[in-house]
């Protein structure tokens, strides 16, 4: 319990404004990338933390003396559909429970990124002995540190390397990333994905695992709000003039990120995608693409955000070896030579998506909901959702694995990632052109 | 999307999720692997290394993960823990549950099956098995002695040069996979004095685990008094089976043997042997042994 304290007050600081799931979200983001940035620079990660909390709770002190018409906080959402908020919390209420009573159990979580964070908070470092694979064997050694920074951080104002101090923080994460959808897209939409069984049910990779896919999940999703929003999209949101009160609902306007620099908000979603997991690089630059076609020069102070955490992500791997896993990028030379595998790769895919006891009818609907979007010339949020998913079929036609393997065991959490692209077409489907 | 649609599509997900409920979730406990790498982490001296030898690529993963931060070692099977010049000395063997173990101990624990088929020969009440191995040498290579025994016979193996003394009672049969190890508790080579009060029929051979290589192993029954001659092999046994220093002559060199020794050396083939019991071995490519035996009959 102290855990889900200390993450839930930590990450709600840090993300300095807004309402809660988005100031958690971002505060996930801004610590995560801050540490992470910091320690490439040889910082503590405890004292660039320390530093992020300071900044941003200045910063909301700042907006909070600024006169209401000038600050864009958005308003509360209106209690439009209590019962959706009742269904959504219902799994919640299972996850927390699940979280907070039962040992974690999922393979990678432990493996892979809780023992990270462990070494992270026994070392203050992101470069030390455990990563240079001097004190033990870490598998993925290269994989992206932002959940384990932030796992990291819970362990150490803890004092305890206890996995059982950040399950909260993965629940919360969950918890925001519903709450979200809820207000920025459809309060049923939220209570959908809050029942998805690959969500609720599965342990690896599900909401009560301490995976990155659901994080990525959230960054990509607020990412991809801010995108339609600031800009009104080809996805049929409403286009929401700076300012406007956020409302919940279909066609709701959501908030504008940092004032004056609506799309620097976008910059911290890339960033933190960027350092969630190996494919968030590519699917930040795949938002940054979309973003610089609908607004040109204003993603300039995204996309130096999303340089620097790239940069930092490339400059750290050069220092650290690596021990395991399968560089996907150096294979893609292969990817003309392994053209048979496509409709292999696309065929597991559907296989996934379309298993009703992993996701009920959501991707069926989904998939319907792509022709309605694409008839109406609505094209922003299936290019997206097509591009993310070009990105693991493509590694999935490069694999060195045996495909069905890779598939079997990855698919259904790179789709979990892809839910904010997926409500936005279901969300825009409902509305007349 | 209609509230229809909407209400079709959370009910989807609803009735999807509430089916498998009941079975989520179902682990209350960290397990043995967790529990143990607590046990072995406060039994251990501060800060000590552990090599972790799992039998699968879960459990060794896990005790990492459990007992983190301290160092450890993570070697995928004993083959890999050889090699590494620097290994940790205390071993942790991680199945289900994490055990600090001997490296024999895991060695013995791993072995499953038998590699040779028996061939057995009437042996009498007293015979000797002049090789008798159990080492492992640069993976694969993993050498055992397999060994069976029929009758009805209270018997005694004496592993020579050592002493080493083991009493059994075989009502119809015996079988070891490690003759030295499951008898004697030690990985070394030697040969082995079998007395027993009833008449036996038995069947050795030398194994190459790592290679799934057998090779017969000819029984001794009678220590020959005139020369032996070795017709070919890379290498040179000598066998003193008795409790008195031995001269022996081999390939017109004298020797010393010391009671019970068993040595080997490089040696000219053919080559005439008195004094001692000789054979011949030679190590093939596919990692088996070929055993010249002396023709003395």
């Amino acid at each position: 319990m102290a855990g889900l304290a200390i993450a839930l007050v930590v990450f709600t600081l840090a993300g300095a404004y807004g309402p809660w799931e988005e100031r958690y979200l971002r505060g996930l983001a801004i610590a995560g990338t801050a540490m992470f940035v910091g320690g490439v620079a040889g910082v503590p990660v405890m004292v660039m933390l320390a530093i992020v909390v300071v900044v941003a709770i200045g910063h909301a002190g700042a907006r909070a003396r600024r006169p209401a018409a000038v600050h864009h906080e958005p308003a509360r959402p209106r209690a439009r559909a209590p019962l959706a908020t009742a269904i959504m919390l219902l799994p919640v209420a299972i996850i927390f429970a699940a979280s907070l009573t039962r040992p974690l159990a999922d393979f990678d979580g432990r493996v892979f990124w809780v023992l990270k964070a462990k070494a992270i908070a026994h070392e203050q470092s992101i470069d030390g002995p455990f990563f240079r694979g001097e004190t033990t064997w870490d598998p993925r050694n290269r994989y992206p540190l932002l959940m384990p920074l932030n796992g990291g951080a819970v362990m150490t104002i803890a004092r305890d390397l206890d996995d059982g101090q950040i399950r909260g923080m993965y629940a919360l994460t969950f918890l925001a990333l519903l709450l979200v959808i809820r207000r920025r897209v459809n309060p049923w939409l939220a209570a959908v994905v809050a029942w998805i069984p690959q969500f609720v049910i599965v342990v690896e990779g599900g909401a009560t695992s301490a995976y990155s896919d659901i994080p990525m999940a959230a960054f990509a999703a607020c990412a991809l709000f801010d995108i339609v929003s600031i800009s009104g999209g080809g996805t049929g949101a409403t286009a929401c003039p700076r300012g406007e009160p956020e409302s919940t609902g279909e066609g709701a306007c959501p908030p504008t990120g940092l004032g004056a620099y609506p799309l620097t908000g976008l910059g911290i979603w890339l960033a933190a995608l960027t350092l969630t997991k190996s494919e968030g690089l590519i699917y930040a630059a795949v938002l940054l693409v979309a973003a610089a076609f609908m607004h040109r020069r204003r993603i300039v102070p995204a996309a130096a955000l999303f340089a620097v955490a790239a940069a930092s992500l490339i400059v750290w791997r050069t220092r650290v070896p690596q021990t395991d896993g399968e560089d996907f990028l150096t294979r893609l030379p292969v990817l003309p030579h392994n053209l048979h595998r496509l409709l292999p790769a696309l065929e597991g895919v559907a296989r996934h998506a379309f298993d009703v006891t992993k996701w009920g009818f959501f991707w069926i609907a989904v998939a319907i909901c792509i022709v309605i979007a694409l008839r109406r010339g609505q094209w922003l949020s299936p290019a997206i959702l097509g591009a993310m998913l070009s990105v693991f079929i493509a590694v999935f036609m490069v694999t060195a694995w045996p495909i069905d393997d890779l598939i079997n065991s990855s698919v259904d959490r790179l789709l979990m990632q892809l839910t904010g692209p997926a409500v936005l077409i279901l969300s825009a489907s409902a509305r007349s052109r | 999307m209609t509230p229809i649609l909407r209400a079709a599509l959370l009910l989807s997900v609803v009735a999807a999720t509430l089916a498998q409920l009941p079975k989520a979730f179902p682990q209350r406990t960290r397990g043995a692997i967790h529990s143990s790498a607590r046990e072995i982490d406060r039994s251990q001296p501060p800060g000590e290394r552990l090599a972790v030898i799992s039998n699968d690529d879960y459990n060794g993963l896990y005790f990492n993960y459990y007992i983190y931060p301290r160092p450890t070692r993570l070697y995928r099977n004993l083959d890999d823990y050889r090699l590494d010049e620097k290994h940790p000395r205390t071993i942790v063997y991680a199945t289900e549950r994490a055990r600090v173990m001997p490296y024999a101990a895991i060695r013995a624990e791993q072995m499953n099956g038998f590699i040779a088929t028996p061939s057995y020969a009437p042996a009498g009440t007293h015979f000797i098995v002049p090789l008798a191995a159990s080492f492992d040498g640069y993976p694969p290579a993993s050498y055992t002695t397999e060994g069976w025994l029929k009758g009805r016979a209270n018997a005694t193996l004496t592993l020579r040069p050592r002493g080493l003394v083991k009493t059994l009672t075989i009502n119809g049969a015996a079988s070891f996979k490690d003759l030295v190890y499951e008898n004697f508790g030690v990985l070394e080579s030697g040969w082995v004095e079998v007395a027993s009060d009833a008449p036996l029929q038995a069947s050795f051979a030398l194994v190459n685990r790592g290679t799934k290589s057998a090779t017969p192993i000819a029984l001794l029954r009678d220590v020959p008094r005139r020369p032996l001659r070795i017709a070919s092999g890379e290498k040179l046994w000598l066998v003193n089976t008795t409790a008195d220093p031995a001269s022996a002559t081999a390939c017109g060199a004298q020797i010393t043997l010391p009671p019970y020794a068993i040595e080997s050396r490089a040696a000219t083939f053919p080559c005439d042997v008195t004094g001692a019991y000789a054979f011949g071995s030679q190590k093939l490519p596919d990692g088996g042994t070929r055993f010249t035996w002396p023709d003395w009959r």
